[in-house]
């Protein structure tokens, strides 16, 4: 429909309010004629141009876009509709704008605030202008002030857009921030706010564009958009901008662009951005030559014929002229690289002979390079909205061989012609012909010799030998001449003597190997460089490198290169890099790192490689494949002799090397205790409990012997202590006279016996009981199995009685909604299921059962017995029993075996047997049932089902072995500090979903004390985990150790509180356990489950690591809890 | 008789396996270590390997602390198999019908077919277990005779 009648028909319907009939012509005229139709009733121009600029911030409003179209030429044509109504205005911004940046650049704050004032005075308050605003106020009096005045603006304008870009400018033009930490804070920023994609193009584009980053729009259809509601002179500045991303994106447009570039550079000529992308995407052979400038040309003509003082005149001059044209710094410094002069200061300002003298050593290729190269990033990050900054970025886009599109970029923010555009050839043909006016300057035809195009320049371009040899590589380069590169830079060893150029021989070497595939030349080239101490590069493409040695079927060529390994280091690691590393050492008759013969290996390769290497490749991760350890201690053992290899190679090293030494040391520490806690979790002190019972039964024995001697002498049968005592099986052998168990004598040894063994298994101090309360039901064994399948996700918590929806299945099923709540489902299922047998487990299965209790009847520890048994024992034994000594030593000994062996046994196999497969049964299961549902292909819901069946199996395995019954005291002390890391770890295994990282600090020299206050301080970490109310990344913990009074250590838990919850009812308890720690009247209590755990702490201190003193302590206050304990100080034995 | 090496620490599997090879000579090795180890003295001993794929670095009790469990244990074997020339009949065992990975999820059948073509020297197919079915038995029986013939 012709544009007339629709906009005839968008105007007749009254229903409609005028922004909306604007919106009707955006969506339904032709974007070619937005302009006619607009021009139809003036209404609709006093709409669109009512606002152009912001007068003062608080003017500042988001102008109408109308509905985003999502097409690009929509989009373009109707911001550059409203912006050509404003060209001559522009044109003044951009005067102004350059004398800003000039000023800016040549430390001419007070002229530069007069500029922007000028600028908000004519064109209102900016994006622009703001910016402008936070870089001279960072320049003039420093970053806080920027800060301030960001504040300032912060406060005055409420709105999203703004505040985002505002507060990313500011951060932006700080003086000391750098690239990195901008790009994380930016990163961070970004992901926090979770616009949509529209938006977040629009924010990358405006606030950071350096980074690589996958618009949602590709040809940037948001970023015109959202533009539209930001004042004339940003959406000016914005369109321009993504016309050189485009530009530099596809060719396709180039058409579409030149119409608009056409009308505005004849308008905008102070934007030679303008002239400079018509020259380039015109079709029509046509040249603008408003760029040409004449002193710049004959800097680069000169440049290009070797003649280096005049450059660097002509530069200086160029320099003086136009501070703004980055290519004159690149002159200028390259000139004096040639002349082999030191740096020489320009003197216009403080801030240009900065910039240039980072130039110069960026061109020096010296191994200092970095931090000039950073302080360009900083440059170009500070000055990203400028041509200038755009260039500097283009410059280190070039140093980095990364020709990409901030290289371009940068080609356009040229003031002026440059052959560089001829770069342009490979995508626009016309480019060549479109340059035919400027082509005889002689830099143009070294670009196009440079670039293998046709031309007529022979023999001798430059008077410079290495500038012609270079010019002659590049050409062959270009032409993909590899084997000619080679031959001619392979022997031209002129090219080494000034950096400058041994950066372009070695660079272009480097290619030229690689497209030949001579990995090992490539290799080795690569060793020469990264260990030269005098030269650096950063064209050097390891992952190039790494790529073609990966595709690489036969390495044999180069296997015995040390470059393997180190290249491979730099992209892989573990097996991977181990085969290399295997290859490597075979290659070289290595059979082993023990047979190292480090004289010779530094002989070969060279100090600073073995270095490398050593550091680096024989690290554990690496060589752990090798078939030659048995363990994961065996590798360390190796890697500790590495480092000490090291310490002798590298002295100035040496603390890095110790500290290595040390973590591994400490690893071994807290694998060695955690290993021991593990092994010895069932402690009985039967040395003091046969002290204790000796004691007891005193009376009972004498008592026993006088009825003894008053009875019938009976058949005496040898008692062998060695024997194994089935009680269970002794049960069905009874062959003895029931009314014998009415004996006097029996009934005595009975009473002994019972008491005995009543002692053994629930005495307060040292029973059975209290071991597997405090040290296996008390959480561990439930959190130990628990969290094999918390940490493959497949169970939840509860939240009060219902289990929480699985977070990590819902967000991979987010599109498929039926699936979740299937999958959902099943999972509560099987998170109740695991958790019910696992409590049945604990508090059915762990349990002491003896012929007195019932209740016990799950119970694994069987200690039961009856008069048949007791009786037969009795009459084989009670020759022996002349002592209270021997009989209870008989009796213990009978005891201990029972559990150390028929009962472990017994255990081990349950565990390994029928709980396993309950367990296998239960995943089975649900394994079968999720089968059935239509999950995606890649959903791992299934594949961890299956390998919570194999991980159950070695945790049950594992905690199999805890049973085993541990009598004497074999443990030694270890340093506090070992304790804890280990309790840490230990703590961290069964909670895989709530990692803690406490900070601990050891202010005292670390004092010995008992493994089993691992389970002390395991106590405490539980505690933190379950009632601080903290999410794991909320929880702060810190561990203090530190001199308390004299003779004390006191060791303090401090964790923070969640702000506002109510406490009062830990606050009450920990009350109670300070004002009763000292009465240990209630000690048995630690064998009920209580919540707290601080009755088992107490037990623990008391009996297992004989370290409780009668001080404890807490506080809490408003958003931290401080946990006190004291002990003693003993020194730590000298073996740990 | 069979020689036969099997790589594999699930219980449920060696037992299925061990029932399965009851009449012929079986050597266990539980980890990759032991596994390498057993191939590297005497590859040539063995009729042919059965393999797991996800199996710990070391036997039990000299692993680091996490238990130095290899995904990817198996094609890590397969890998140094290749390197090394240890040229032996190799069947995959495996529970896994989906195997996940950084670079998203992989089937069992494209595992298979991604192996046929990496270690085709000695590779011979994958057989997929299954706790509660048997069909598993019929598709080892299949690629034994294979590589018998």
């Amino acid at each position: 429909m012709n544009y007339r009648k629709k906009v005839s028909e968008i105007l007749r319907n009254r229903a409609t309010t005028l922004p909306q009939k604007i919106d009707q012509i955006k969506r339904n005229v032709n974007s070619g004629q937005f302009k006619e139709a607009l021009s139809l009733n003036p209404s609709f121009k006093q709409f669109l141009y009512k606002t152009p600029y912001f007068k003062s911030i608080e003017d500042i409003q988001l102008k109408e876009p109308f509905t985003f179209s999502e097409d690009l030429k929509i989009e373009f044509r109707w911001l550059t509709n409203i912006l050509e109504n404003y060209f001559g205005e522009i044109n003044e911004f951009i005067k102004l704008k350059n004398h800003f940046e000039t000023q800016l650049i040549l430390d001419k704050y007070d002229e530069a605030r007069l500029i922007v004032e000028e600028i908000e005075s004519k064109f209102g308050i900016s994006l622009w202008s703001i910016e402008a605003n936070l870089l001279l106020e960072d320049n003039i009096n420093g970053t806080e002030a920027n800060w301030n005045l960001l504040s300032n603006y912060l406060t005055k304008i409420k709105n999203p857009i703004y505040e985002f870009i505002i507060n990313s400018s500011s951060k932006r033009v700080e003086s000391k921030m750098n690239f990195e930490s901008f790009l994380n804070q930016f990163q961070n920023d970004i992901d926090t706010i979770n616009a949509d994609g529209m938006i977040e193009d629009f924010f990358v584009f405006k606030n950071f564009n350096y980074p690589y980053y996958e618009y949602s729009y590709k040809n940037l259809e948001s970023v015109y958009y959202v533009a539209n509601t930001l004042s004339i002179v940003d959406q000016y500045l914005i369109l321009i901008d993504a016309i050189i991303y485009n530009i530099h994106n596809v060719s396709k447009y180039d058409r579409f662009y030149q119409v608009f570039l056409k009308k505005a550079k004849t308008i905008i000529h102070n934007d030679g951005r303008l002239i400079n992308l018509y020259n380039l995407v015109n079709d029509k052979g046509d040249y603008d030559k408003a760029n040409d400038n004449e002193l710049f040309l004959n800097c680069s003509n000169s440049y290009y014929k070797g003649l280096f003082k005049k450059t660097l005149e002509l530069s200086t001059e160029g320099l003086k002229e136009n501070p703004l044209e980055f290519e004159f710094y690149e002159f200028y410094c390259k000139s004096l690289i040639n002349l082999e002069s030191d740096f020489i200061e320009i003197g216009i300002s403080e801030g240009v002979d900065k910039i240039l003298f980072s130039v110069f050593q960026i061109f020096r290729f010296e191994n200092d390079e970095k931090e000039h190269f950073d302080f360009l990033l900083t440059i170009a990050l500070k000055y990203m909205n400028t041509s200038f900054g755009k260039q500097v970025f283009s410059l280190l886009s070039e140093i980095e061989a990364n020709n990409n599109r901030h290289y371009i970029r940068g080609l356009f923010s040229s003031s002026y012609t440059t052959c560089k555009f001829l770069f342009f050839h490979h995508t626009r043909e016309n480019i060549i012909k479109n340059l035919e006016p400027v082509r005889d300057n002689l830099s143009f035809q070294v670009a196009e010799y440079k670039l293998g195009l046709n031309t007529n320049l022979k023999g001798l371009i430059s008077n410079d030998y290495r500038q012609n040899k270079t010019f002659e590589a590049i050409r062959y380069f270009s032409k993909k001449e590899y084997a000619k590169v080679i031959g001619l830079l392979e022997n031209e060893p002129k090219l080494d003597s000034v950096n400058y150029y041994k950066e372009r021989k070695v660079s272009l070497l480097f290619s030229a190997y690689l497209h030949q595939n001579l990995i090992g030349k490539a290799l080795k080239l690569y060793g020469l460089v990264f260990f030269d101490e005098n030269f650096s590069s950063r064209k050097i493409n390891t992952s190039l490198l790494f790529t073609k040695i990966k595709e690489c079927k036969n390495k044999q060529d180069f296997e015995a290169h040390i470059e393997l390994p180190i290249v491979m280091s730099l992209h892989s690691k573990e097996f991977d890099l181990y085969e290399i590393y295997d290859d490597f050492l075979f290659a070289n008759d290595i059979e082993d790192l023990k047979d190292l013969d480090i004289k010779s290996f530094v002989h070969r390769f060279g100090l600073r490689k073995t270095i490398y290497f050593l550091e680096n490749v024989s690290i554990i991760d690496t060589i752990k494949y090798s078939s030659d350890y048995g363990s994961i201690s065996e590798v360390e053992e190796d890697r500790v002799m590495v480092l000490k290899i090291l310490i002798k190679l590298n002295k100035g090293s040496k603390l890095e090397y110790e500290k290595e030494i040390n973590e591994i040391l400490r690893i071994n520490s807290v694998r060695k205790v955690l290993k021991e806690v593990d092994e010895g979790r069932l402690y009985i002190d039967v040395d003091n409990l046969k002290k204790n019972q000796i004691k007891k039964f005193k009376d009972d024995f004498k008592r026993f012997k006088e009825i003894e001697q008053s009875s019938s002498v009976q058949k005496l049968i040898s008692f062998n202590s060695s024997n194994k005592q089935n009680w269970d099986t002794l049960l069905s052998f009874s062959n003895t006279e029931v009314n014998s168990f009415n004996s006097a004598e029996y009934l005595a040894f009975k009473n002994i016996y019972l008491e005995s063994r009543e002692n053994f298994l629930f005495s307060k101090e040292h029973g059975l009981d209290s071991c597997l309360s405090t040290r296996i039901r008390h959480g561990a064994l439930k959190n130990h199995l628990r969290s094999v399948f918390e940490k493959l996700n497949l169970v939840t918590s509860k939240l009060k009685s219902e289990y929480k929806d699985n977070e990590v299945w819902e967000q991979q099923l987010n599109n498929n909604f039926v699936e979740n709540i299937r999958v959902q489902k099943a999972l509560k299922s099987f998170s109740a299921e695991i958790d019910e047998y696992t409590i049945f487990i604990v508090d059915k299965l762990i349990q002491i059962r003896t012929e007195k209790s019932i209740d016990k009847e799950y119970g694994i520890f069987e200690f039961l017995t009856n008069d048949e048994v007791l009786l037969d024992y009795y009459m084989r034994n009670k020759a022996n029993f002349d002592s209270t000594e021997k009989i209870i030593d008989m009796l213990l000994v009978s005891l201990v075996n029972h559990t150390l062996i028929t009962l472990q046994e017994d255990i081990v196999s349950r565990f390994n047997g029928e709980i396993r497969q309950v367990f296998q049964s239960i995943i089975d299961k649900y394994i079968q049932e999720i089968r059935g549902y239509n999950l995606p292909p890649d959903c791992e819901l299934i594949p961890n089902l299956i390998k919570s069946g194999t991980e159950i199996q070695k945790e049950l395995e594992v905690i199999s072995n805890w049973f085993y019954l541990n009598t004497t005291d074999s443990k030694s002390l270890l340093s506090i500090k070992t304790v804890i890391d280990a309790s840490i770890v230990l703590t961290n295994g069964i909670n895989p979903n709530f990692p803690i990282q406490p900070i601990v600090k050891c202010n005292i020299e670390p004092f010995g004390v008992y493994s089993s206050l691992i389970f002390v301080f395991n106590i405490f970490l539980n505690n933190i985990i379950c009632h601080s109310k903290l999410r794991p990344e909320e929880t702060c913990i810190n561990i203090t150790i530190e001199q308390y009074e004299d003779s004390f250590a006191k060791v303090s838990f401090r964790n923070n509180l969640k702000k506002g919850h109510d406490y009062s009812l830990n606050f009450n308890r920990l009350q109670k356990v300070k004002d009763n720690w000292n009465d240990h009247t209630n000690i048995d209590r630690s064998n009920k489950e209580d919540k707290s755990g601080f009755d088992k702490i107490k037990r623990i201190l008391l009996y297992e690591t004989y370290s409780k003193t009668d001080k404890f302590d807490f506080s809490i206050s408003e958003d931290e809890l401080s946990i006190d304990l004291f002990f003693k100080i003993t020194k730590t034995n000298s073996n740990e | 008789m069979n020689k036969v090496l099997i790589i594999e620490d699930d219980v449920t599997k060696i037992a299925r396996l061990v029932k399965y090879f009851s009449k012929d000579d079986i050597t266990l090795e539980e980890s990759f270590q032991g596994g390498v180890t057993k191939l590297k003295n005497n590859f040539k001993d063995y009729d042919f390997l059965i393999l797991d794929m996800t199996i710990p670095l070391w036997e039990k009790g000299k692993n680091d602390l996490g238990g130095n469990y290899e995904q990817f244990g198996g094609e890590k074997i397969l890998r140094e198999m290749k390197r090394k020339k240890y040229f032996l009949p190799t069947i995959l065992f495996t529970m896994f019908d989906v195997f996940p990975t950084n670079n998203g999820a992989i089937t069992f059948k494209e595992l298979d077919k991604r192996y046929k073509e990496s270690y085709e020297e000695f590779y011979i197919g994958a057989v997929l277990f299954k706790t509660n079915e048997d069909n598993w038995i019929e598709k080892l029986n299949e690629l034994i005779i294979k590589i018998k013939k």
